[in-house]
């Protein structure tokens, strides 16, 4: 392909609202997508990432804000003079169409001679590697084959946007690792700009410069995949991406250092978040990050320590998943590479050793605080 | 299946008596059309294609099928396109009238046909159009719309809005859209629908009853006359003709249908 | 170029809608308007002149209630009703208790058997109503088959064409499908595990038949009744072709008041009746399901 560069997009206090009675879908979102960048808009169904989406493409009205795409506002183009590459969820190819006329279709909307659509059409199909079912009907080739042709079709007019929507969705986990990785060669080599919206979070984690995370109509965070993962700024996006030990309670501030005490722990934090000094609040600590001794152990400097009772231990192949509640209640778990676990075994005494710099504190947000401030952990793999 | 302990054999017999009624009138109407006598004596004793020649070529019975095939594809053009359009309306509109436009569409079907029938003969008197073309060509398609309409709704609500979304973001203006993608797609909806409008109109007695004149008679007419006036056997060659032309067509969609691919 | 770089405008003022531009681009290509031609038709060819019908009954020949005065007292209107709604009573009966059996068998044996007894119920639906009723001229006369075949179990003759029960006969015959379909369509998804449940329960089959099948049954019923009882209410060719005019139909009063007689109000008042029963019995179907559905079934009415 030749000469494709990407577009810029803009996103400025976008929202969306169907009826004056319910609360808007899309809330006040704002975004700045740089050329050529792959950037995935995740988020649980109904958080507001396709409906964001959806309005990028032409196909929902804006009821407030701007989209620009290099600096020029689509706000009011109909989709099909946006310019836009997408990808739907099931493909959504032309069933009475073969697939090369599939993939002909936006050229020929672009009034390209017959011979260079014919010349694009077979490179792009080359590019898949499905030149052999050009004259097959969608309903004769499989999902993943489908979902090859639904790519080449969305790019083969060389748009500077593609725009992606579950497009892996319907496939099994073995073809969609498969076409994840040739999702990230056809950005690398085409170089425009991909928004790629999911629901998955290993998919986000796997394909993305930038992760959007949308809760609620809104963007709780931005970031790149390790940003996310170490800092995340909420407990939602905590709790989305990855697994999580939380532990609750107030936020103080005690000699230089921000600490959480909670009932009968305080765990201590170098996270410089003073604004949140006074407020209930949480400490988010990755299971990676914490390290099982049994029995007693020597607390060193700059590292918190916690009691706990190994309750349960899941193999994991490469990994074991200890599970356990800490004397002050809080159930959460850690991970122990393969080869590197400690002896820890269910009913065990242990100590929780992480290091201060490794917790991160966010705030409780609507998250009650009281009550039982344990069973928080979230298994948001599988 | 299994169960059929239930099917006791009193239950089959009376089920192949009710098969019997419902099929009567093709197995008489049938041999009827080939006798060679001057009557409804059934069945024949001997055979010819008297009455099909007669059917074919008597003024009588020509002029009206021909006027009935004039009047039906008329018709058809007609009630189909204007019942696609409001198709596309009712389906695609989130507007809160759109149940009162269904509604009204679907009426011409719920309300009795000889209420219609009688309400046009009686507002066509008073705008001149009875005995006219244009006046039976506008009563039929009021009474064919409603088929289109739901031949044609049914389609468009089984097509999945993500192909024309598709096709927009491809670059199709909505009229290429339309033409390359919507329409292909729901051809075979829109071709029951024509078919339906045809049949509708070329079986229409009643209307066409009050509306004929000397110069227009369509051949459900002619039949009416024929039957109440005289013994004429041509009835019968014309029912057959009908019968078998209904039926073909009827059936071409589903023909085409399983003959494209996928 | 894929981006066009035309700048339309700026929606940045917030909650002040683009729609104005955008009503294009987000709904495009199908507005309300295509409706248009439609409804314009069935406006002045269908909803008018019925108005004006309906309106007609209370002012001609001058304004009130006279022609329904007239209705009640010229001592044939009230009668050719009264028979009417008999007529469609019968009919509708009758139509029932061919169609329940005929379906109940349809969900019973397998799919080839099924498949021609639906033609069957088919090819009826789709043959010329006209070619039909004349066929049942030939059948009703006086030397023909039915007579014959009566004569063979030593009846008859029976005198049937131009008569009551040869129009209801015919009637019978052409609203046959009408019964049977959306019957079928309610029996076949009654799970018929319940039936062997109920005897399992040590209900005899005919108590379980009646005690669990038949109200499982009865949207089928309803539905297929009304649809032919409406439609025998309005039917016209049939009556006309077979019955004598001494025993007509409100269809056929109505058809010599106003293309005979010209009497538009007398006519007029007779089609206002017909249309209250259609509309009063419709209400009383979309109690049992969905209005759709009952139109959905009705595919072919009489023409």
């Amino acid at each position: 392909m030749t000469d494709m560069r990407g577009a810029a997009i803009r996103l400025s206090s976008v929202t969306k609202r169907y009826s004056e009675h319910q609360p808007p879908v899309v809330n006040d979102v704002c975004l700045e997508i740089a050329a050529g960048e792959f950037i995935t808009l995740l988020g649980p169904s109904g958080s507001g990432k396709s409906t964001t989406l959806n309005m990028i493409a032409g196909f929902e009205q804006l009821t407030a804000g701007d989209i620009l795409i290099d600096g020029v506002s689509v706000a009011s183009l109909p989709p099909y003079k946006r310019g836009l590459g997408m990808v739907f969820q099931h493909y959504a190819l032309f069933p009475h169409m073969t697939i090369a006329q599939n993939v002909a279709f936006p050229l020929q909307q672009r009034k390209m001679r017959k011979r260079d659509i014919q010349r694009r059409v077979d490179d792009v199909l080359d590019l898949v590697g499905l030149a052999h079912l050009r004259d097959r009907l969608p309903g004769q080739i499989s999902g993943g084959q489908a979902q090859r042709v639904a790519l080449a079709r969305a790019v083969v007019f060389e748009p500077h946007v593609l725009l992606m929507d579950e497009p892996l969705g319907a496939l099994d986990k073995k073809l969609r690792e498969q076409l994840q990785g040739e999702i990230a060669r056809m950005h690398r080599e085409l170089g425009i700009t991909f928004i790629f919206v999911t629901h998955d979070q290993e998919e986000a984690l796997a394909l993305s410069d930038r992760i959007a995370v949308f809760e609620g109509g809104r963007i709780e965070q931005v970031g790149t995949a390790q940003e996310l993962y170490a800092r995340p700024a909420s407990l939602f996006a905590a709790e989305f991406l990855g697994e999580s030990n939380v532990f609750h309670g107030m936020i103080t501030e005690r000699r230089g250092r921000v600490s959480l005490v909670g009932e009968g722990f305080e765990v201590l934090t170098d996270d410089g978040r003073a604004g949140l000094v006074g407020t209930a609040g949480v400490v988010v600590v990755r299971p990676e990050r914490i390290r099982l001794t049994v029995g007693d152990v020597a607390v060193e400097h700059d590292v918190n320590a916690m009691t706990a009772t190994v309750t349960h231990i899941v193999y994991q192949g490469s990994y074991r998943k200890v599970a356990f509640r800490t004397d002050a209640g809080t159930t959460g778990s850690a991970r122990e590479p393969a080869g590197a676990e400690s002896s820890a075994m269910p009913g065990d005494r242990v100590t929780l050793c992480w290091r201060v710099g490794d917790g991160v504190i966010v705030p409780a947000q609507s998250v009650p605080v009281v009550g039982l401030p344990g069973d928080a952990l979230v298994e948001s793999t599988s | 299946m299994g169960v059929n302990r239930h099917a006791n054999p009193a239950l089959r017999l009376f089920s192949v008596l009710v098969g019997s009624f419902l099929i009567a009138p093709i197995l008489v109407v049938v041999p009827l059309s080939f006798t060679d006598k001057d009557s409804f004596e059934f069945p024949p004793r001997g055979w010819s294609l008297h009455y099909y020649e007669r059917f074919f070529t008597d003024p009588a019975w020509r002029e009206p099928l021909l006027a009935s095939l004039k009047v039906a594809i008329m018709v058809t053009l007609m009630a189909t396109i204007i019942g696609t359009l409001a198709s596309f309306a009712i389906t695609r509109s989130r507007r809160r009238g759109v149940a009162v436009l269904q509604g009204l569409l679907l009426a011409p079907m719920i309300v009795p046909n000889v209420i219609v029938a009688l309400a046009i003969y009686t507002a066509f008197l008073r705008w001149g159009l009875v005995g006219t073309v244009e006046g039976l060509v506008l009563a039929h398609v009021v009474l064919a719309l409603p088929f289109v309409v739901i031949t044609v709704s049914a389609g468009l609500r089984t097509l999945d809005p993500r192909l024309e979304r598709a096709a927009a973001s491809l670059g199709a203006s909505p009229l290429a859209t339309f033409r390359l993608v919507t329409l292909p797609l729901i051809a075979p909806g829109v071709m029951s629908g024509a078919v339906f409008a045809f049949v509708t109109s070329f079986d229409e007695a009643v209307i066409s009853l009050y509306l004929q004149s000397p110069h227009l008679r369509t051949l459900p007419v002619q039949m009416f006359t024929s039957v109440t006036s005289d013994v004429d056997p041509t009835i019968a060659a014309g029912s057959t003709v009908i019968l078998v032309v209904t039926t073909a067509l009827i059936l071409l969609p589903d023909f085409l249908k399983r003959r494209a691919p996928q | 170029m894929p981006i066009s770089s035309t700048p339309i405008m700026s929606a940045s003022a917030p909650e002040r809608p683009v729609r104005r531009l955008l009503w294009l681009s987000a709904r495009p290509w199908y507005g309300v308007l295509l409706v248009v031609p439609a409804v314009c038709l069935l406006a002045t060819v269908f909803a008018y002149p019925v108005a004006a019908l309906i309106w007609l009954s209370f002012a001609d020949p001058s304004l009130g209630l006279e022609n329904y005065h007239r209705l009640l007292t010229d001592g044939v209107s009230l009668l050719v009703l009264l028979r009417t709604l008999r007529m469609a009573t019968i009919v509708t009966l009758v139509t029932l208790l061919l169609a329940y059996p005929y379906a109940y068998l349809m969900t019973l044996v397998g799919r080839r058997a099924r498949s021609v007894m639906v033609a069957l119920v088919l090819l009826p639906f789709w043959t010329s109503l006209m070619a039909r009723t004349f066929a049942w001229i030939v059948l009703l006369q006086d030397n023909g088959p039915i007579n014959d075949l009566l004569a063979m179990v030593g009846l008859g003759p029976l005198e049937l064409a131009g008569t009551e029960a040869g129009v209801t006969i015919g009637m019978t015959q052409v609203l046959l499908p009408f019964m049977t379909l959306p019957l079928y369509g309610t029996l076949r998804t009654i799970d018929r595990r319940l039936l062997d449940a109920a005897i399992g329960l040590g209900a005899r089959p005919l108590t379980a038949f009646r005690r669990v099948y038949l109200p499982l049954s009865m949207p089928g019923v309803v539905a297929g009744a009304m649809m032919v009882y409406i439609l025998a209410l309005g039917f016209y060719v049939t009556p006309a072709m077979l019955g004598s005019p001494s025993e007509s139909m409100i269809s056929q009063l109505m058809t010599v008041r106003i293309t005979q007689l010209l009497d538009f109000g007398a006519g007029g008042a007779l089609a206002t009746v017909l249309f209250l029963l259609t509309l009063l019995l419709l209400a009383l179907v979309s109690r049992f399901l969905s209005p759709s559905a009952a139109l959905g079934m009705s595919t072919r009415g009489e023409r």
